[in-house]
């Protein structure tokens, strides 16, 4: 059941996902196409207007893909469909679990899709080593740079799943009550992801009050030292994560409480 | 054979009585298997409670029988289903003199336009 | 044993009360009437025995279980709206019924497709309404199902459809199953039934054998209804 779900999810998501995708990638090819040494002008403009497009619609993308998401959550769960999705023999935990596990993975695509992008538009030997020169020079070598760029990702990837995550449980608690849902559904979301920040710079303030190093990076001007920003990062990443788990389980107890489909 | 049937009578009883009807009139001859209950009630266009209930009241004024497991049969007994026959001709010539009679025939004039009309 | 069953079931939204303390037994086998006006709670008492709603007071059981996927499995509900994402074709509608339900008799679907004469390729919003309203009758009668709850399978349509409707539920049900019906067109489809309820402003005002009901007033249970409620006004 929960695959089947599933795939009608990704189905339903990726039509139009999957354009945006491949505006992406067509742009990252005909940008590095482009790339010449002294290019006519012509050349150099499509050069920099592809570059420019996959930036752009990598962000169409993602603005697309979370809105999708989060509109089949409402229309599968509160709207037309909800009539079929709640009269099928499956558990309202398995109705949650499909949607999350659909929205991870459209996320992950669309995030792999710009790294892709990007491997295409500068990945070569040159432009690699130069990069990785410039990191070691100017913030040492205690932290490798795949292991940070690794931790970047994440901590994007993460944050880019709270969002989701805040705003399908502003929905599920919006639609608990039988006016006004949508709207309620939007300030709740608001809410609870403002909240997130909010724990997360008091958790920061805390810990600069344990961690002297953490303490210099926020609060005083002076050069971070690499492996305190890394810290830092993977601070940052683990209390996302935790949201997440949190936030997953807070959904799936609320939605078991049932719903009213009006 | 149709069945019709109106909203403000009990419907068992109207197809109970459509029934004897085409029994009567040999639709389904004496000694004859009767279709399944769910058969009739999809030709009678009702619902299979209804037929079901509409056949008992026939097998209560032993018109069919139920052979066990065998299903519903027309009872064999054509005496019976004459009699019965009789019975209803002699019911609707009642009405059909008294319409007449109301129209201003009586018996032998009624009786003279049947045999002008039936030629 | 019945097959459903309401007890001291209670609906408000949020402070407006829709339903009022319903006790209801259903017993199976039989096409039963849900009748009442626009607004009586009809769709409130079938979304709670379908699971779209949960009640705010008391339970309500399908076979002998609480409303939840045990029994969502032996009930085929056909709501008022139109369900189906409307971007899909016939075929995909068959497909995602045959998926999700393992006691859809696919064949029997296809063929009363046929033989309304639609295409399995035709999408779904390309058809008219009374169409999408065949197509998603036939789907939910295509169910082996224990109980089948249609909601105002009648409305908005030509007598020719009516017919149709009303032929294909009598037709296809599994026998052994149970029909509750509801509907505020009474006339049409009282020939069917054969227990009919009354419910008025959220309350049950009478459960009786239809034809019993028309033995007693000598009259159609659609002049029974208007009677009760034309006194009660």
């Amino acid at each position: 059941m929960f695959t089947k779900l599933l795939k009608y999810h990704l189905q339903s998501i990726y039509k139009q996902a999957i354009i945006f995708m491949a505006i992406v990638l067509i742009c990252a090819i005909v940008s590095r196409l482009t790339a010449f040494d002294n290019p006519p002008f012509i050349i150099l403009f499509i050069n920099k207007f592809t570059n420019g497009c996959a930036f752009g619609f990598t962000v169409g993308l993602i603005i697309n893909v979370v809105m999708r998401t989060w509109a089949r959550f409402i229309t599968n769960t509160y709207g037309d469909e909800s009539y079929l999705t709640h009269t099928l023999p499956v558990s309202k935990h398995t109705i949650w679990a499909a949607i999350f596990i659909a929205s991870v993975i459209v996320t992950i695509t669309s995030i792999l899709t710009f790294i892709i992008a990007i491997l295409i538009m500068y990945g070569s030997p040159d432009i690699i080593s130069s990069i990785s020169q410039f990191f070691y020079d100017s913030f040492g070598t205690n932290i490798k740079l795949s292991t940070f760029i690794t931790v970047l990702i994440l901590g994007v990837f993460l944050q880019l799943l709270f969002t989701l995550q805040a705003g399908f449980c502003g929905i599920i608690i919006g639609y608990r009550g039988y006016n006004y849902r949508l709207v309620r559904s939007v300030i709740y979301s608001i809410a609870i992801y403002n909240l997130g920040s909010i724990i997360l710079f008091t958790l920061a303030l805390i810990w600069s009050c344990f961690d002297h190093d953490i303490n210099q990076l926020l609060f005083q001007n002076i050069t971070p030292e690499i492996s305190t920003v890394f810290r830092l990062l993977l601070g940052v990443t683990v209390v996302y994560f935790i949201y997440i788990i949190s936030i997953y389980f807070i959904n799936a107890k609320l939605l078991s409480r049932g719903v009213d489909v009006e | 054979m149709d069945f019709h049937f109106t909203n403000d009578r009990p419907i068992y009883l109207q197809i109970a009585e459509q029934l004897e009807c085409y029994i009567i009139a040999g639709h389904f001859p004496p000694g004859e298997k009767l279709p399944s209950v769910r058969d009739l009630a999809l030709y009678a266009k009702v619902n299979p409670n209804t037929m079901q209930k509409a056949l008992t009241e026939l097998e209560q004024h032993r018109i069919i029988t139920t052979e066990r497991t065998n299903g519903k049969y027309v009872t064999s007994d054509q005496n019976f289903l004459a009699k019965l026959r009789d019975k209803h001709a002699e019911l609707t010539t009642k009405e059909y003199l008294k319409a007449m009679s109301n129209l201003g025939f009586d018996k032998k004039s009624t009786i003279t336009f049947i045999k002008m009309k039936g030629r | 044993m019945p097959i459903l069953k309401y007890q001291n079931v209670s609906k408000s939204f949020g402070k407006k009360p829709i339903l009022k303390n319903i006790n209801l037994n259903i017993n199976s086998g039989k096409i039963v009437g849900l009748l009442g006006q626009n607004g009586a709670g009809k769709s409130t008492m079938i979304k709670l025995a379908t699971g779209l709603l949960t009640p705010t007071f008391g339970q309500v059981f399908v076979d002998n279980h609480p409303v939840g996927i045990a029994s969502k499995r032996v009930v085929s509900y056909l709501p008022e709206r139109t369900y189906l994402d409307k971007s899909i074709r016939v075929k995909d509608a068959l497909k995602l019924f045959q998926e999700f339900y393992d006691n859809f008799d696919i064949i029997k679907a296809k063929q009363l497709i046929q033989d309304l004469g639609l295409s399995f390729d035709t999408r779904i919003a390309t058809m008219s309404k009374g169409m999408q309203e065949k197509l998603q009758l036939i789907l939910v009668m295509s169910r082996n199902a224990k109980l089948y709850i249609l909601d105002e399978p009648l409305g908005g349509i030509d007598p020719a459809t009516r017919d149709y409707i009303l032929d294909t539920i009598l037709s296809n049900f599994a026998s052994g199953a149970t029909l509750l019906i509801s509907t505020h067109l009474i006339a049409d489809i009282e020939r069917i039934l054969d227990e009919v309820i009354f419910i008025d402003h959220g309350e049950i005002i009478l459960t009786a054998s239809a034809d019993e009901l028309r033995s007693e007033y000598q009259t159609s249970i659609d002049e029974i209804f208007r009677q009760k409620f034309h006194a009660q006004k």
